[in-house]
């Protein structure tokens, strides 16, 4: 506390009016546009930009849609932050939004946000994952519990016997539960019958490749090599079980799954590496949502196909579709889905 | 008072002759006025948005939603202040802050504690970890950086360990916290009693130093200060006024800041925590219990730990044990910003909970005009940088030239 120190004032004021003023630059280009007509006006929340999906698929296929409907979208995503979807909810109802469309970043913490945008009149489409006792509209999503029994079945056709091993995802969400679920459900037999073993089953942390990969790798010390299937729970933790299978000559040699169909999946699939990835039609699922939003927001009923209970309610449920994706059927989803699987390289 | 606080107002007056508005910018760079520039650079900011945002931004329901958006940035902040002051720091927010709410939660919703109950355990746990910290700090000698960032991993492990990983729903009286407000009678009351209160000390001090004989300028030391917070606390009250009154976690803020800036200015211990960071051997030298003054600003750190976690699980009417990652960063960038020095030995309260709204009402305005996250994250980067580096080049000769 020196006059040394009291210099400090002048120098910091000149340097907050510096970036004060490249802030106003910066900003002035992006003024926001404000519609005087009575347009339909939606926010849309994605969780993160983290996986390829979000951005390039769930939002440019809302946006779109929207477009040709004549809505007007506000579109954010929450960095994988709870407080700042919070926020954003906030600040979407400020905004004056008709229809909210949230992707929840934690699907257990999300009710708060349903809750304020009711105190504003504001009806809210559940995307993606299922909020547990949310008191919204309807919900979006794929069915992971079927998926994984798709997953499952063609496992068991092609190896009805032997041991299995089951990698599954990111305990607390309730995607990679449901995935599991799935699997068991069509294993169940087969395990009764004791022609198939399962010799590991774990969940890992994150969807981590790396501990997917210690998975498999012990399951193969302790099984002498023998394992005949690696059931994943996405394609990262099937990477992880690959470079486990490879490390021990046996790549190619095992029935390996995952979910997504990444380009480097679709990459392993072509290779032989990787039998199969399930697919989840994301742009339907961007496209649906925009659709819904518009019924909602007119009053119009919702067309869905099923209802899923959320511990509060049945919610009426637009399923998505998804399907298989292996070495057969790559090129045919290449030509009708050419925004995802045009990606590779 | 005590000696080190008598020196050091003088060394600020007595460079600090007349009171003229002729002498503003010299007195802007000196002692009082130093946040003027910053209130300045808040000012043209929220003009900027106000005019961006069509006017939304400046609208009395989004300004009750930032300050409900700031809170908690704002309430540690204020305890981020009285660590930073005297050299030291934490970085263990985030993690302690979540696990805090999952104590809160845990203890309303499986152990059925009554709201009282839960509101004194949850401080407790916090207390319990600022201790913890102290320990170490101040009598193992562990530097702060590794003891928090310690903490930073180990007590996420434990919130995810204690809830399984799982995210835990309150019992919901808690809501109380975020959903209650001060009538419009009590909020003027609040706002003017703050003002008052400031007011009065203002004069108080420069009457103390007319009669101690130090030329002091009237304008600076109580004009212009009693006067901007006036109006701040006008502002605040028609914005809580016209929309639902002021909100519960904005009372808690103004309580603990009028209590870390009363702390800070007006005692020997707030004085004495400048010693300390100033030089720390002197500091020793001239008889001050360091290790007393350090084991307190980190317990009242964790006490906030847990007023912070009420906030946040009331807010998101749940405690994910995950939540909140990187708060510790957005609380010393916004103390950074207000002029607290990373080295120690200066800053202040209200300058740095002025920098935790500058930065939330960057991120509130581009939120409100749909700016992507990314863009979002470019501005508020941008700003902390100028900001660190006016703060480098305030410290002169000490990062060497």
């Amino acid at each position: 506390m020196t006059d040394k120190v009291e210099k400090s004032g002048i120098t910091r004021r000149h340097t907050l009016g510096i970036a004060g003023a490249g802030l106003l630059a910066a900003l002035v280009n992006f003024k926001a546009v404000h519609a005087q007509d009575k347009k339909l006006k939606v926010g849309l929340i994605m969780p993160n930009y983290d996986q390829l999906r979000w951005k390039n698929a769930d939002q440019a296929f809302f946006e779109k849609q929207a477009a040709e409907l004549g809505i007007e979208v506000l579109a954010q995503a929450s960095n994988a932050s709870e407080s700042l979807q919070a926020s954003q909810v906030e600040n979407m109802l400020t905004q004056g939004i008709d229809v909210l469309v949230l992707t929840p970043v934690n699907a257990n913490a999300a009710n708060a946000l349903i809750r304020k945008a009711k105190q504003a009149s504001v009806p809210v489409i559940n995307y993606n994952f299922l909020i547990n006792k949310g008191d919204v509209v309807c919900f979006l999503g794929r069915d992971a519990v079927e998926m994984g029994e798709k997953i499952a079945q063609a496992v068991v056709s092609a190896h009805p016997k032997g041991n299995y091993v089951i990698a599954a995802g990111e305990e607390s969400t309730s995607v990679a539960k449901e995935t599991r679920q799935g699997f068991l459900n069509v294993l169940k037999p087969f395990l009764d019958k004791g022609d198939i073993k399962l010799v590991s089953d774990q969940f890992n942390k994150n969807w981590s490749t790396d501990s997917a990969r210690a998975q498999v790798e012990n399951a193969l010390t302790k099984n002498n090599n023998d394992v005949v299937a690696v059931l994943c729970g996405n394609d990262g933790t099937a990477y992880g079980a690959v470079q486990a299978l490879q490390a021990q000559g046996l790549g190619g040699k095992v029935f390996v799954t995952g979910v997504d169909a990444e380009p480097r999946a679709q990459e392993l699939i072509k290779q032989g590496l990787m039998a199969l990835s399930n697919f989840t039609a994301f742009d339907q699922m961007g496209v649906e949502a925009a659709k819904a939003a518009f019924a909602v927001g007119q009053g119009k009923p919702i067309e869905a196909s099923a209802t899923v209970n959320n511990g509060l309610k049945d919610v009426p449920w637009i399923k998505i579709l998804n399907f298989n994706v292996t070495k057969d059927n790559l090129d045919q989803a290449s030509k009708d889905f050419p925004w995802w699987f045009a990606k590779q390289g | 008072m005590s000696m080190s606080a008598r020196t050091t107002l003088t060394a600020q007056t007595t460079t600090n002759k007349g009171g003229t508005f002729r002498n503003l910018p010299e007195m802007m760079s000196h002692g009082e006025l130093r946040l003027l520039p910053l209130i300045i650079v808040l000012m043209v900011v929220w003009m900027v948005m106000q005019y961006l945002t069509g006017g939304l931004f400046l609208s009395a329901r989004n300004l009750t939603n930032l300050s409900g958006q700031v809170a908690i940035t704002a309430l540690l902040t204020s305890g981020a202040v009285l660590i930073m002051i005297p050299g030291f720091i934490d970085l263990s927010l985030g993690a302690t802050v979540a696990a805090a709410a999952v104590v809160a939660a845990m203890a309303g919703a499986q152990f059925e504690l009554p709201l009282w109950q839960t509101i004194v355990v949850t401080l407790g746990f916090g207390l319990v970890i600022g201790l913890w910290h102290a320990f170490w700090i101040a009598w193992m000698k562990v530097p702060s950086f590794i003891v928090t960032l310690g903490s930073l991993l180990a007590i996420r492990g434990l919130s995810l360990v204690i809830t399984n990983a799982e995210t835990i729903s309150p019992s919901p009286d808690i809501l109380v916290i975020s959903d209650t407000s001060l009538s419009a009678t009590l909020s003027i009351a609040v706002l003017m009693g703050f003002w008052l209160a400031f007011a009065l000390l203002q004069l108080r001090e420069w009457r103390a130093r007319t009669q101690a004989g130090i030329q002091s300028s009237f304008l600076s030391v109580v004009g212009i200060p009693v006067t901007s917070v006036g109006i701040f606390a006008c502002g605040v009250m028609v914005v809580a006024v016209s929309y639902r009154g002021l909100p519960l976690p904005v009372v808690f803020v103004l309580a603990v800041v009028a209590l870390t800036g009363w702390l800070l200015r007006y005692t020997a211990f707030g004085r004495r925590l400048y010693a300390i960071g100033g030089n720390r051997q002197a500091a020793l030298l001239a008889g001050i219990n360091i290790r007393a003054h350090v084991s307190m600003v980190f317990a009242f750190m964790g006490l906030l730990y847990g007023l912070a976690g009420l906030v946040l699980v009331a807010r998101l009417d749940s405690a994910p044990p995950g939540a909140m990652q990187g708060l510790e960063l957005n609380v010393i960038a916004a103390a950074v910003i207000g002029g607290t020095s990373l080295m120690g030995g200066r800053g202040t309260v209200a300058g740095a909970v002025i920098g935790a709204i500058l930065m939330e009402s960057l991120s509130n305005g581009m939120s409100l005009m749909n700016l992507p996250s990314a863009y979002q994250s470019i501005t508020v980067g941008l700003v902390l940088l100028f900001a660190v580096y006016a703060d480098m080049r305030g410290r002169g000769g000490r990062f060497g030239d």
